[in-house]
């Protein structure tokens, strides 16, 4: 055991803080970047990091990983859903070593029709890190337009005035947040291409990407053929010796395993927020961490949070204590953010009042349009040398792309190199199943076993290539965030339902792309004198309201006026002198592309105004 | 061959080459032995001693993820008792009480295949002494430490062990004199008229839920619904002692199905030499008619039987060898040999090639 793991281990277990400078609920990408730089730059100032998940840890000198390159840790073993009034009770759930017990703590989907589902799409992951420890890494940044779409649709004829009212600029604009983009990529260490993004006279932080897949020309034969212009995909994933978090990469062999999007990484090589930004800060003699204590209610006086109840991780309540000019910074993922507020004010009134005062809290709750294209291709390539992504384009961010499509906002398309990589995912993601409807599409499937699932991987092991697209979704006041009346956590405390429904402007964005995928495939295919057949979609074709690509945004947008929005430009809950939210919350639209990137950014920017305060 | 059902004694299965997966798998028809019997008999385990197991150092941090996932309190008494079949069962209130007691990595060592192995005990009230005992220690107690959180004791009580794989164990704990199964994990034992907690560690190889005659059974189903071979050789994939395992843990909930539905399969099949295709021909019954002799009272869907066969046999086949299918590899190893799948790359030695990753 190294000196270094020693004291990780006993930082966990050593008494707490009287009272605390700052107190951050989340360790992942809204919450560690605000806790690293206050820890980097004043030490006068004690913090602690409150995780409701596990410390895992990466591989040591010689120590193995909390985390493995085995695929049964990002799809266990199969449990029912036994919670009482839901349509889906009965029903299989699978999940991954570190995401919650639906049953204990489930996110409830509420459909058009009023029925009611038991969800994992809304959680990202509960450990230290969060959803970075299990996403594919994809870290692009979103383009000038996404920040001003209300600007940009005002005087076309692409929305209506109705929905038009519902959309609202960002308080801040790409150049504002272009610095933090900066500081981002940097202490984070991703790796990936500038040339050819639609950000214009940027500079971006990245190391060098590994050789593109082979698999991947596919893709970039087809951008060429129809003019666009490629970049490497910027990933979350070190390619060489990062020194901001003092992480070595002894061989680039084995960066890319396949083991990528929803697997932690054993080696650290992954850039989630434990080794990039908490790691570096954690044997600080001002930061606390403590894992496996969820909060649960936000005391507060006069507009001024006082503390914090929490479960500890024995299950017991203790009071954490703000000191006087403290700060406490919500960044736990939109929806159970929102349920913290939402919990809080239902046992404070003037918490209540406070937070509620536009009644806008939970409301503009988004995730993305996305989709995409997939194709068989009749050559077969080890699809376990890969990494998330490998070529990204920016066509969908252009004007002249949206003036053409007449669409209201852009988004990025990027392929999938990693996906099905392994015989496991290639089979319970069969049909495009994922995560609530996992396993579905091979048990539909019934006739694959004996000779027939022979077949199948003579055909699809290694041959299958898909492309995305991540654009922006229509916000909407009804789709929002709120707290279940009857059903309630093994905590005995309300759960968090979700409604989501798309908007006819969200049909076109993702018809038009999905479009745009299966050419991009088709003319790569072409090009090379391959065969396959490509398939495209947007989600909304199948029966899956509830599909959120894991990206929970709004709820409690930011903005500049204090009648449309829940927080102030420095995502500061507006009526509240000290209390913060910087998780995917704040975004009143949802941004053309994967959101983690900016989330962290926008960290970084709102940590430099906390810093400046205390 | 005579279609009589009668098992000629060189091609009887023992179970020690089921296991092993070497002769069995060199005949192309599976017959059923003479000594079938469908009770609920319990397979018979010869527990292993305490030979290269040594005590070793825990990670309080493991033992805090323990705690929060699986022994925190609940307002949901129901949550996990399997539509109210284990009511009243403590088990009954905790999330994966079938992690219990802990399988997992140790630290490096030479030879490095080994689990390290965490109890936890969660006692009522005050000062308890607690010991671990069973065939770990040679049936001699060894006490458990007391969890120190966030400066103060608290009441659960802990103790790791270094247990080399493919072993099985019984034991129990000590609290105040008292000998009592461990309240939480899945697997109980009777020994020699007392009851055992159970466990095993990784890849272990024994049946611990099936019996001898319902694995032989499964495996020639096994064998129709995953038709895969390694070139030049007959090596067992493993998929059946896979099932085995994940029937006595993760998936505890379904042994039901597989101890209604086997029988009725087994009386469909067993009336003449079984071979592949006739194996075949009742799936492909299951999957879309009406197969001979299912008792659609005792079980409604036939299908729905059929599926988590699938389900179970693919994972047994793909998954890491340490949830005891995909034996010696032999799924991936498949993979290579038909499709070039490089899997020796990005796994650890000695079983792959990767230096820097210790699995």
């Amino acid at each position: 055991m190294e000196l270094k793991e020693i004291i990780l281990a006993s930082l966990m277990m050593r008494q707490l803080r009287k009272q605390y400078d700052v107190i951050i609920v989340g360790s992942g990408a809204g919450g560690a970047p605000i806790a690293h730089t206050i820890a980097s730059l004043r030490s006068d100032s004690a913090i602690l990091v409150l995780e409701k998940g596990p410390l895992l840890r990466e591989q040591q000198t010689n120590r193995k990983s909390d985390f493995s390159r085995d695929e049964m840790l990002a799809v266990g073993s199969e449990r029912k859903i036994t919670i009482d009034g839901v349509t889906n009770r009965g029903s299989s759930l699978y999940s991954s070593h570190i995401e919650p017990d639906i049953n204990e703590e489930p996110h409830v989907y509420v459909n058009h029709f009023g029925q009611e589902k038991a969800t994992i799409e809304g959680y990202t992951a509960q450990c230290i890190g969060g959803g970075t420890q299990l996403y594919g890494g994809v870290s692009l940044r979103y383009s000038p337009t996404d920040f001003q779409l209300r600007s940009f649709n005002e005087g076309r004829d692409v929305l209506n005035r109705d929905t038009l009212d519902h959309i609202f600029d960002w308080p801040i604009s790409y150049q504002d947040l272009e610095p933090y983009y900066e500081q981002a990529e940097h202490l984070i260490g991703i790796n990936g291409t500038a040339e050819f993004q639609e950000k214009p006279e940027a500079q971006f932080n990245y190391q060098k990407p590994l050789d593109p897949h082979p698999i991947s020309n596919v893709v970039k034969q087809g951008f060429d053929s129809l003019g666009l212009r490629g970049y490497r995909t910027p990933l979350a994933v070190i390619t060489e010796d990062h020194q901001p978090s003092s992480r070595r990469v002894s061989t680039k062999d084995v960066v890319n395993t396949g083991f990528v999007n929803r697997y932690g990484d054993p080696m650290g090589f992954k850039s989630n927020t434990w080794v990039s930004l908490l790691k570096p800060i954690a044997d600080k003699e001002n930061v606390d961490i403590l894992t496996n204590s969820s909060a649960f209610q936000i005391n507060q006086k006069n507009g001024v949070v006082t503390g914090l109840k929490i479960y500890d991780g024995l299950g017991e309540i203790r009071d954490l204590e703000l000191a006087p000019n403290g700060v406490l910074v919500v960044a736990c993922s939109a929806i159970e953010s929102n349920r913290l507020l939402m919990l809080s004010a239902g046992e404070d009134q003037e918490f209540s009042q406070r937070i509620n005062r536009n009644q806008l809290l939970g409301r503009y709750f988004q995730t993305h349009a996305f989709g995409g294209a997939e194709t068989r291709l009749n050559r077969r390539f080890d699809k376990s040398k890969s990494l998330d992504s490998d070529w990204a384009c920016d066509i969908g961010h252009t004007q002249k792309f949206l003036e053409e499509n007449r669409l209201w906002a852009g988004g990025t398309i990027y392929n999938n190199t990693s996906d099905q990589a392994m015989p496991l995912s290639l089979l319970r993601n069969h049909w495009g199943k994922d995560l609530d409807s996992v396993w579905q599409g091979f048990e539909e499937d019934s006739s694959l076993w004996g000779k027939r699932l022979n077949q199948f991987f003579d055909q699809d092991f290694g041959t299958r290539l898909s492309i995305s697209f991540m654009a922006n979704q229509i916000p909407q006041s009804q789709n929002r965030i709120y707290l279940h009346s009857r059903i309630r956590d093994k905590w005995n405390l309300p759960v968090a339902v979700f409604r989501k429904e798309w908007h006819e402007a969200d049909r076109r964005v993702m018809n038009t792309f999905a479009e745009l995928c299966s050419n991009i495939l088709e003319r790569g295919i072409e090009e090379l004198d391959y065969k396959g057949e490509v398939q495209s979609g947007g989600v909304y074709q199948g029966d899956e309201g509830n599909r959120l690509a894991n990206h929970l945004l709004g709820g409690a947008i930011f903005g500049d006026d204090p009648e449309v929005s829940v927080l102030d430009p420095n995502c500061r809950a507006w009526n509240f002198d000290n209390l913060y939210v910087t998780d995917g919350s704040f975004m009143p639209t949802s941004g053309g592309g994967n959101p983690t990137l900016t989330i962290q950014a926008n960290s970084f920017r709102v940590a430099d105004h906390i810093v400046k305060r205390l | 061959m005579p279609a009589s059902g009668k098992t000629s004694p060189k091609r009887r299965v023992s179970r020690r080459k089921l296991l092993k997966g070497s002769l069995y798998s060199l005949i192309s028809s599976y017959l059923v032995p003479n000594h079938f019997l469908w009770a609920a008999a319990d397979p018979t385990i010869t527990f292993n001693n305490n030979v290269n197991i040594s005590k070793c150092s825990t990670d309080e941090q493991v033992i805090l993820n323990l705690i929060r996932r699986s022994l925190t309190p609940t307002a949901l008494p129901l949550a996990h008792s399997y539509n109210g079949l284990w009511q009243g069962d403590v088990r009954s209130q905790i999330a994966t009480g079938w992690s219990l007691p802990l399988i997992g990595k140790g630290y490096i060592e030479k030879p490095i295949d080994r689990n390290t192995v965490t109890f936890i005990f969660k006692a009522n009230g005050d000062a308890s002494e607690v010991y671990l005992s069973g065939s770990p220690t040679d049936d001699q107690p060894i006490q458990m430490h007391q969890l120190n959180y966030l400066g103060a004791t608290k009441p659960y009580y802990y103790v790791s062990l270094n247990i080399p794989f493919g072993q099985i164990h019984r034991y129990k704990f000590i609290v105040n004199g008292t000998s009592i199964v461990d309240p939480n994990s899945y697997i109980r034992k009777r020994v020699n008229g007392f009851e055992w907690s159970v466990f095993y560690t990784d890849a272990y190889q024994g049946l611990v839920t099936l019996n001898e005659a319902e694995a032989i059974f499964l495996d020639s189903i096994v064998s129709a619904i995953c038709p895969f071979q390694l070139a030049n050789t007959n090596v067992n994939f493993g998929q059946t002692n896979y099932i085995d395992k994940i029937l006595s843990r993760q998936e505890h909930h379904h042994l039901i199905n597989y101890k209604i539905c086997l029988p009725m399969m087994h009386q469909a099949l067993s009336q003449q030499t079984v071979s592949v295709e006739l194996i075949a021909d009742y799936l492909k019954a299951m999957e879309s008619g009406e197969p001979n002799h299912w008792d659609y009272q005792r079980y409604n869907s036939p299908k729905h039987f059929l599926n988590l066969l699938r389900r179970h046999s693919v994972e047994g086949s793909f998954s890491h060898p340490k949830y005891g299918g995909n034996r010696d590899f032999a799924g991936w190893r498949y993979l290579e040999q038909q499709y070039g799948f490089d899997w020796k790359r990005f796994t650890e030695q000695p079983f792959g090639t990767e230096r820097n990753y210790f699995g």
